[in-house]
Parts: structure tokens; C-alpha cells; sequence
């Protein structure tokens, strides 16, 4: 068919106006993981606007509506900010203003995070998230708090001040088109800094430190393994020998410890909890608490060289980038502090005043109980507790999900907290979850206190209204004393086994906290020495219930190190504390490699199995990237408590490819303790024989364990077991914020692991987990403070400056790395350091 | 007969829209300045070449210049990763961006062109 001239022409119009819809379509709208080309792409507007953020800052001045004086901030080399503000509204107003210059995504991801916002940009990968936030109600926590605040109370007036800083920032950065590049691809805005979104930013940090599921682990434990059983292998207390920081004595309970009272878990229990753990494996990993393993120690008056006190702090966290921490220092009238504060937050947590410095680990008491709640078909949205049924109280959330419709989510909360996994009521049982974060909070005002603390009185005092999470505070002053308290709310229950599901009829219910009085605390001991690694912290003869072996508390191997290495020794250094902080001696092995060399010296052995002892026999028991023995030690350690509990873990079906935390590994912590006590005193302990099997010792399963080491390293690794490099099987990776590997830093072979005071927990060795094959927690900042010197020195793997391409994104990971430091400096000392930059900001 | 002064003043005001565009946030300059070309050159092939150097120009230029004082590969690099592109170390962003601008201004020239045409059976 020939068509009319009239008639192609037309067509090609049309055809023209196709394609070019299509182009046009492309760069308005996003496509796929695609952004909106032509807004992206802009030279001027579009992502490009970050290269030139990305350029070093320079001196000028600045236009600061809000501010009420000048302000002006140094900035040292490294990037670290020096805020010297006339007023303290001013400084609270700066840190926000310079929060949001170099760390606005991660706020923002921060907070939708913690409000369950997140699928709203990144669609349905996320709704699981939510969910679970919406569920866990970090907003409503914050915002009970935020509705709690006097209207003439400082802290309010902080939390506004900071907030107006974030905005005339994000204010700044929308006016001039230059957000940063994950606004432009993600094709969204920021809306407006509030109160409430520090507070949930707050709750985002309890969260990853004190949200854990234990009890419902403890209940898979019961159910396959028997109470008995399980409660051997996985006790309340440790069996080894360990170093609680308070050793007593104690005063006696105000109430008894409970006693246990469910010895079975039900069926239709286990049928809850498998849909909850199905639904908890859909969290990123910042959701749940996993091993936060932190140090912090003090020593004082002849084990300090200048006679005073000197401190030490790392708390060990996921490492991303851009990290955690901003490290800034900042002075007005009412504060004079430098330290590290988290981005959404407008102080300091970790750090000094001019009188005293302190630093926290995460104290890893049970925190988050969980209760079967009764619930029957003829009383729906029903549950029945003290005696009658009780209507549950309903939510409902619209989750908006980019590139699909709203979600609609309901959650149903019991007396005890809300139903977990939301939108699932199960006929006749229902579980909730009654989490001390959820409680308001009055930590932001503890943090406050703290900057302006000059004695150990006042630092006691700032936290007795602390909640959550429960944290070891170490604590050391310019008069040379040093302590160490945990404050926190330390959940007490009327009756019950708290580390497994609780009923929630009302007999199980929390009573109250352990008394501030007798949380663990010691200050000015006479051994001049105080350490905290996450172990349990007060003895065995403790008398309250605070926690178990189980993803409580710490194996407490790191406490013994400290422990070990601060005894033998006095008049320490600042450069001694450097190399304790980065030392990677694995205390477990300089108990237990003893014991394997004596056995394996009897033992018939073959050419690399003798060459893989002596290589064993003449180690140092450090788990440095060169060393092959630490790959023989480790790998045997893995091998070691398979070979043990393996063959029960098969006879009885325990859950382990369900739930991968149940996997015999060094992450069970209880069976790490259980294997070290019964290896150097109970070699004949009837767990060394499998069920059903000839009968086995210690000794035995030892040679077993090694011969299948050499095995696995040689194939692995090749035939030279000299050549078994530990940082060939160890890496580190210190992981975008973002998830991108492009953004990420490593892997790079690393020495340390889990237990060491360098810590770097991988699990190099998994298969059914390659996610853990890097290490991505260790030592997120690292502090030292010489109060007879009057210096402090500090580094964290990261850079101030979320900017990819800037200078100071990833400019101190090197030093991190090396362990080395810098030295915090004052605000005079800062502006005279060569390559310094000047900012003054003003009204 | 149109001069060669003509096609130069013509693409020079292409050029300066989209300039003027990229450094204004307004992308959608681009498809515009292309139509112009495409309305008002001919040939049709000279039209649409000189909407792709106008196009391509207008957003790699200021690109280019950006480069000579802040680290646009390192930029490239990171949306790349971010968006899941292969590492190129930034190159597929780079090229991406200038071809967009030739593309938008092409498409706006055919666009002429072909409006053009009609109106001229009309």
C-alpha cells in the first residue's frame, strides 16, 4: 500500500513525537533503578553539584539566619570541628548546621529508618522494615517524649536550636541545588529537621544496642534440646572463670530473683515463633542487637606513670561510611566539650570536658522479654490477662512504598507491648514484646549533664535517669580518680523464666528495675583499675537476675584480656593504652593451645600436622594477618565445638538452618565458655561423647578437630601450612551506609577476632553464611585520655564528610588501621595547626 | 539560501539555551533549543547534526570545565555504584550525561523537523 505524501509526513510527526515523549519520559520520571535522567544528569543542578561540595573547605564567612551572635568554627586537617559559639543556643545551632553540611543523608536515613519511612524511597525492598519499626514504635516513644519536655526546659530549647541549625542548612542546600547526589538519584527532598526526629534518632541507637531475640532462641533451645539440656549448655551464669568489673559485695534484693516456672514450650508457641523469626530475617542487620563487643578501662594513682588517671574507650560498632561518629569540639558559655556525637543528635557521647572523660560499652543485659499472650477466636483483637480479657489497642499506619500503592499496617499492643510480627493475630497464642527502649527516656538530658559534670558525683548523679541502653560508663577525672556504673532500666519480673517467652496472664508481668543503688558500680577501687568488655558485669553471687550466657553477655575473653594486661603491670602510658586497644592476643587460645599442643604431641601425626604444630607451639597467640598459626588455631577452635555439639545438634533436630544464630559456631557464646571450662577441667565431660557413640574425651575430639583443621586449611590454602596466612582467610570491610560495594572500604585482609581487644568477628569459615565472611564491626572510635598529661588522642575508620569524593571521607581509616592516633586538640591549638580553616557564621 | 552566519547564530543560540538550561536547573531548555534548530535549519541531516553538537556541547562543556577544579570522576564513580552500573570508574556517567544532552536536543530537532514538514503539506 503506497501511502499520501500528507500521510507520511504525519506519521512522521507522530513517530518523532513518540520517541520523543519517550526521551522526555526518561528524563522527568524515574524508570527502574533508574533516577529522572535530566534532573540527575544537570551539570548545574544535578548530581555534578557534589564534585564541587566534595572540594576542601576554605576560609570565609558565611550567612547564618538564626544565629544569635557570630560563631566561628575551625576546622583541623582531618576535618574535625571546633565550634566557638557566644551563646549556647549558638552552639547547638551550629552542630546542627554542620550535621546537616557533611552528614545530611545519613540523618535522613537515620530517621526513616527509626520512623518506619524507608520504602517510601526505596520501595518494597524495605516495607519489612518498616513494619517492624511501626511495630516497635520508635516514633511513639519519641514523641511521648517530646511531648513529656517542659516548655522552659533546656534541653527543649537544645533539641529546637538544633533542629533550626539542620534547617537552615537543608534550607541552604535546596535554595542553591545542591543537595547531596542521593537526593537527586532517589528524586526526593528532605522535609524539615524536627525535635521528635532526634529523639527517634536516639531510639534507632537503643535499638541496635538493646533490641535482642534471646528468649525466642532459648525456646527453639528447650524445645529440641530438653530444659535440662539446654540450660547446661546455654546457663544464666558463666561456667568458666571470668572478670566482672564489680565483684561485690552486694547488697541484698529489694525483690528475689524469679524463679523458673515453665520448663516446656508448646507447640502452638513454636509455631509463633517461627512465623516471628521468618518475619525477623527480613531486617537489615542494624535492626536487632548482634555482638556489640566494646572496651573500656581506666587505671589510676601508681598504675598511671603520671600519677593520675588515664582512660581508654573503643566502642565497637558496625563500621560504615560515612562512620557513626562526628567528631567535633565545641565551647560557649555553659559547655566546653570534644568528643564524638552522632549525626541527629546534638552533643557529644563519648568524649571529655574540661574536669572528666568518659566513654560506654553496651552493658548486654537482657533488655527485650517477650510474652505468649493468650488470645481465643470468640474474643477477638482480645487478650486475657490479670484475670480478664482486655481489648488490645490498634494502629493503623498508610506506609507509603516508591513505585507501589500504600501499604496498610496494623498493630495490636498488649499491656506487655505490641504483637509481633504486625498484621498476624494466631488463634489462641500471640506473642508481644515488651522492649526497654520503648520506654521514654530522659537521656538526652543525662548526655547534657554529663558535658557539664566535673566530679564523679556529678557524673552519677547526670545518669541516675538513664534508661536505655544500659551502658558501662567509665569514668576518670583530672583529680585522678577513676569508676565505672551501669546505669539503665533492668527489667524485674514477678515470676518466671525471663530468658524464655513469658505467659502474659499477668503473673510474669515487670515489676520495676534494679535500684540505682545497686546497679554495678565501683569507683576508685583499690586494685586502681576498672575495665569494662560486655562480660557480665558483677559475680556470680549477684542478686538480681540481669542476663544469660547467651547473647546476653559477652564470652568475657576481651574482659580477661584487659584484665591481664592491666594487672601485671604498673605506671602505664597513654602509648601502652594504644597498644592494648589494638592488640589482637586471642586470650582464649593462650588458655586452650597448651592444651592442644600437650595432646598433640602424643599423637601420631602426619607431615603438615606436625608442621601446623610447631608452627602452634611457637606462637605468640596473637591474631596477626601474617601469622598462620592464628588460621590454625582458629580454625581448629571452629572445628573443635562442631565436633562437640554437632552430633546432639543433629540427634536433636536443633533448628539451625531455620534459624542461622543456632548454628554451632564461636557466636554462641555459652558454648565457647562451656567447651574452655570443661577442656581445662572437666576433659571427661559426657558432652565430649555424641549420643549413641563410643565413649569420647576432651582429648580426643581435640585431635579429631586439629587433623580435620590441617585438612581443610591445606586444601583452602595449599599444601605449606607456613604459608597459611591469617589475613588470607580474615578480612575487614568497613561497608557503605548505602550497601554499595563501590562506596565500601575493602575487604582487606586484617588480623584480630572475635574476642580480641582489636576486635574483627568474621566468620571465615561459614558457608551456610557468606555474609559473615568479612568482618564489618570493630572498633568504630578509639580515645585515650592522660589526665596527669592533660593530652588526649583519638581516630575512628571513617572521615567526617559523607561526600564520596571528598577528602575527608575515608581519611582516617589509614592511621585506624596502623593504630595510630590524633591528638584532640583544644580550639587555640586547632586554629594555630597549619593547613586549619576558618568559618565565621553570621546573622 | 541560508548563510553560514545564520546556522552559526542559530546553533549559538541552541548552545546558549542549553547552557543556560544545564546551569538552571531547566533541562527541558535543551529539547527546546533542539526544536528551534530542527524548525529553522535544513537540510534536515545538517539540522539534526547540529542539534547533537549543540545538545552534546551544551552539557559536556560544563562538565568539562567542572572537572579542571572538583573530582567529577570520583562523583561518576559513586552514582555509578549507587544506581548498580558496572564499574567504569565513573566513565558510563560521564558519556551518559553528554549523550543525554545530544539526545534531548536531537529528538527536540526531529521534533522541528517533522512539524516543519507538516506544516508545510498543510
Amino acid at each position: 500500500m503506497k501511502l499520501s505524501p500528507f500521510t507520511r509526513r504525519v506519521l512522521h510527526f507522530l513517530l518523532a513525537l513518540i520517541v520523543a515523549a519517550c526521551v522526555l519520559y526518561v528524563s522527568a520520571f524515574s524508570a527502574g533503578p533508574l533516577p529522572p535522567l535530566g534532573a540527575a544528569l544537570n551539570v548545574g543542578y544535578g548530581v555534578w553539584t557534589d564534585a564541587s561540595a566534595a572540594l576542601p573547605v576554605h576560609n570565609e564567612t558565611l550567612h547564618a539566619p538564626g544565629l544569635q551572635r557570630a560563631v566561628t568554627v575551625i576546622f583541623e586537617r582531618d576535618g574535625t570541628a571546633h565550634i566557638q559559639a557566644a551563646t549556647d543556643h549558638d552552639l547547638f545551632w551550629t552542630i546542627g548546621y554542620l550535621h546537616a553540611r557533611f552528614r545530611l543523608t545519613q540523618m535522613d536515613l537515620e530517621r526513616r529508618q527509626g520512623e518506619g519511612r524507608l520504602a517510601e524511597i526505596l520501595g518494597t525492598q524495605a516495607l519489612a522494615s518498616d513494619q517492624f519499626e511501626l511495630m516497635l514504635g520508635l516514633q511513639r516513644t519519641a514523641q511521648a517524649e517530646w511531648q513529656a519536655l517542659p516548655a522552659n526546659s533546656p534541653i527543649r530549647q537544645i533539641l529546637l536550636a538544633y533542629a533550626d541549625g539542620v534547617n537552615a542548612r537543608i534550607s541552604e542546600e535546596e535554595q542553591s541545588a545542591t543537595l547531596p547526589f542521593i537526593f537527586k538519584l532517589l528524586n526526593y527532598q528532605p522535609r524539615p529537621w524536627t525535635p521528635v526526629d532526634t529523639l527517634v534518632v536516639q531510639g534507632d541507637l537503643i535499638q541496635t544496642q538493646d533490641f535482642s531475640t534471646t528468649p525466642l532462641q532459648y525456646a527453639e533451645l528447650v524445645k529440641a534440646l530438653g530444659y535440662q539440656r539446654a540450660m547446661q549448655w546455654f546457663p544464666v551464669l558463666p561456667p568458666d572463670m571470668q572478670h566482672p568489673y564489680d565483684a561485690g559485695p552486694y547488697a541484698k534484693a529489694s525483690s528475689p530473683a524469679p524463679l523458673p516456672s515453665q520448663l516446656a514450650i508448646s507447640q502452638s508457641t513454636m509455631n509463633s515463633i517461627s512465623y516471628l523469626q521468618a518475619f525477623l530475617r527480613q531486617l537489615p542487620t542494624n535492626a536487632l542487637r548482634h555482638s556489640s563487643e566494646s572496651n573500656n578501662w581506666a587505671v589510676n594513682g601508681p598504675k598511671a606513670a603520671s600519677g593520675k588517671a588515664l582512660m581508654a574507650g573503643d566502642p565497637h560498632l558496625e563500621l560504615t561510611l560515612p562512620a557513626i561518629w562526628y567528631q567535633i569540639a565545641g565551647t560557649s558559655p555553659g559547655y566546653n566539650f570534644s568528643g564524638v556525637s552522632v549525626p541527629g543528635i546534638p552533643t557529644i557521647l563519648i568524649g571529655h570536658n574540661q574536669h572528666i572523660s568518659w566513654s560506654m560499652t553496651d552493658v548486654q543485659n537482657q533488655s527485650t522479654l517477650f510474652y505468649v499472650e493468650k488470645t481465643d477466636k470468640a474474643h477477638p483483637h482480645q487478650y486475657f490477662w490479670n484475670g480478664a480479657w482486655h481489648k488490645m489497642q490498634h494502629l493503623s499506619y498508610e506506609i507509603p512504598v516508591l513505585g507501589a500503592a500504600p501499604v496498610h499496617d496494623d498493630v495490636y499492643l498488649t499491656v506487655h507491648g505490641p504483637v509481633m510480627p504486625p498484621n498476624k493475630l494466631l488463634s489462641g497464642q500471640t506473642i508481644s514484646v515488651d522492649w526497654i527502649g520503648a520506654l521514654p527516656t530522659d537521656d538526652g538530658e543525662a548526655l547534657m549533664e554529663l558535658a557539664h559534670a566535673a566530679n564523679f558525683a556529678q557524673f552519677k548523679a547526670a545518669l541516675s535517669n538513664w534508661k536505655a541502653p544500659t551502658l558501662n560508663f567509665v569514668y576518670a577525672d583530672d583529680q585522678g580518680n577513676i569508676g565505672m556504673i551501669s546505669p539503665g532500666y533492668y527489667p524485674i519480673v514477678r515470676s518466671g523464666s525471663p530468658w524464655l517467652p513469658l505467659p502474659g496472664t499477668g503473673e510474669a508481668d515487670i515489676t520495676g528495675s534494679i535500684p540505682y543503688n545497686a546497679v554495678p558500680q565501683v569507683y576508685d577501687p583499690p586494685d586502681h583499675m576498672v575495665f569494662s568488655a560486655n562480660q557480665r558485669p558483677v559475680g556470680n553471687n549477684y542478686p538480681y537476675y540481669i542476663g544469660t550466657t547467651l547473647n546476653d553477655f559477652d564470652n568475657g575473653y576481651r574482659a580477661d584480656e584487659i584484665y591481664s594486661a592491666l594487672s601485671g603491670q604498673s605506671q602505664f602510658t597513654m602509648q601502652n593504652m594504644e597498644q592494648i586497644q589494638n592488640s589482637t592476643r586471642d586470650y582464649l587460645a593462650s588458655l586452650i593451645v597448651p592444651q592442644l599442643t600437650t595432646t598433640l604431641r602424643q599423637a601420631a601425626l602426619n607431615n603438615s600436622e606436625q608442621q601446623a604444630l610447631s608452627l602452634l607451639e611457637g606462637w605468640n597467640d596473637n591474631m596477626d594477618a601474617n601469622s598462620a598459626a592464628a588460621s590454625i588455631w582458629w580454625t581448629f577452635w571452629n572445628r573443635y565445638l562442631s565436633d562437640t555439639f554437632q552430633p546432639w545438634w543433629n540427634a536433636y533436630h536443633v533448628p539451625s538452618s531455620q534459624d542461622q544464630s543456632l548454628v554451632v559456631s564461636p557466636d554462641l557464646t555459652s558454648l565457647d565458655e562451656d567447651l574452655e571450662s570443661w577442656t581445662l577441667h572437666d576433659q571427661h565431660n559426657p558432652t565430649f561423647t555424641p549420643p549413641r557413640a563410643a565413649t569420647r574425651d576432651a582429648a580426643q575430639v581435640m585431635l579429631q578437630a586439629f587433623k580435620e583443621s590441617v585438612s581443610m586449611l591445606g586444601k583452602t590454602l595449599g599444601g605449606n601450612p607456613g604459608q597459611w596466612a591469617w589475613g588470607k582467610l580474615h578480612t575487614r570491610t568497613i561497608v557503605s551506609l548505602l550497601g554499595v560495594a563501590g562506596l565500601s572500604y575493602g575487604p582487606r585482609g586484617s588480623g584480630g577476632d572475635s574476642w580480641t581487644l582489636n576486635a574483627a568477628a568474621s566468620d571465615p569459615l561459614s558457608a551456610s553464611n557468606p555474609e559473615q565472611s568479612s568482618a564489618s564491626a570493630g572498633p568504630s572510635w578509639r580515645m585515650i585520655v592522660d589526665w596527669g598529661t592533660g593530652q588526649a588522642v583519638a581516630v575512628y575508620p571513617g572521615g567526617q564528610d559523607e561526600n564520596p569524593a571528598s577528602p575527608w571521607y575515608e581519611n582516617e581509616i589509614a592511621a585506624w588501621w596502623n593504630g595510630q592516633y590524633y591528638p584532640m586538640l583544644d580550639g587555640a591549638a586547632a586554629q594555630q595547626q597549619p593547613g586549619s580553616v576558618k568559618w565565621t557564621l553570621e546573622n | 539560501m541560508r548563510t553560514f552566519g545564520f546556522y552559526l547564530m542559530i546553533g549559538s543560540t541552541g548552545l546558549a539555551l542549553t547552557w543556560l538550561g544545564v546551569q538552571s536547573g531547566w533541562w527541558w531548555l535543551t529539547p527546546i533549543a533542539g526544536l528551534l534548530i530542527g524548525l529553522l535549519l535544513r537540510p534536515a541531516r545538517l539540522a539534526i547534526l547540529i542539534a547533537l553538537v549543540v545538545g552534546a556541547l551544551g552539557w559536556g562543556l560544563p562538565l568539562a570545565i567542572l572537572a579542571f577544579s572538583a573530582p567529577i570522576g570520583q562523583i561518576a564513580a559513586a552514582v555509578e555504584s549507587v544506581i548498580g552500573l558496572t564499574s567504569s570508574g565513573g566513565a558510563v556517567i560521564i558519556v551518559l550525561t553528554v549523550v543525554l544532552g545530544g539526545v534531548l536536543s536531537v529528538v527536540g530537532a526531529w521534533v522541528g523537523i517533522a512539524g516543519r514538514g507538516l506544516a508545510a503539506t498543510g
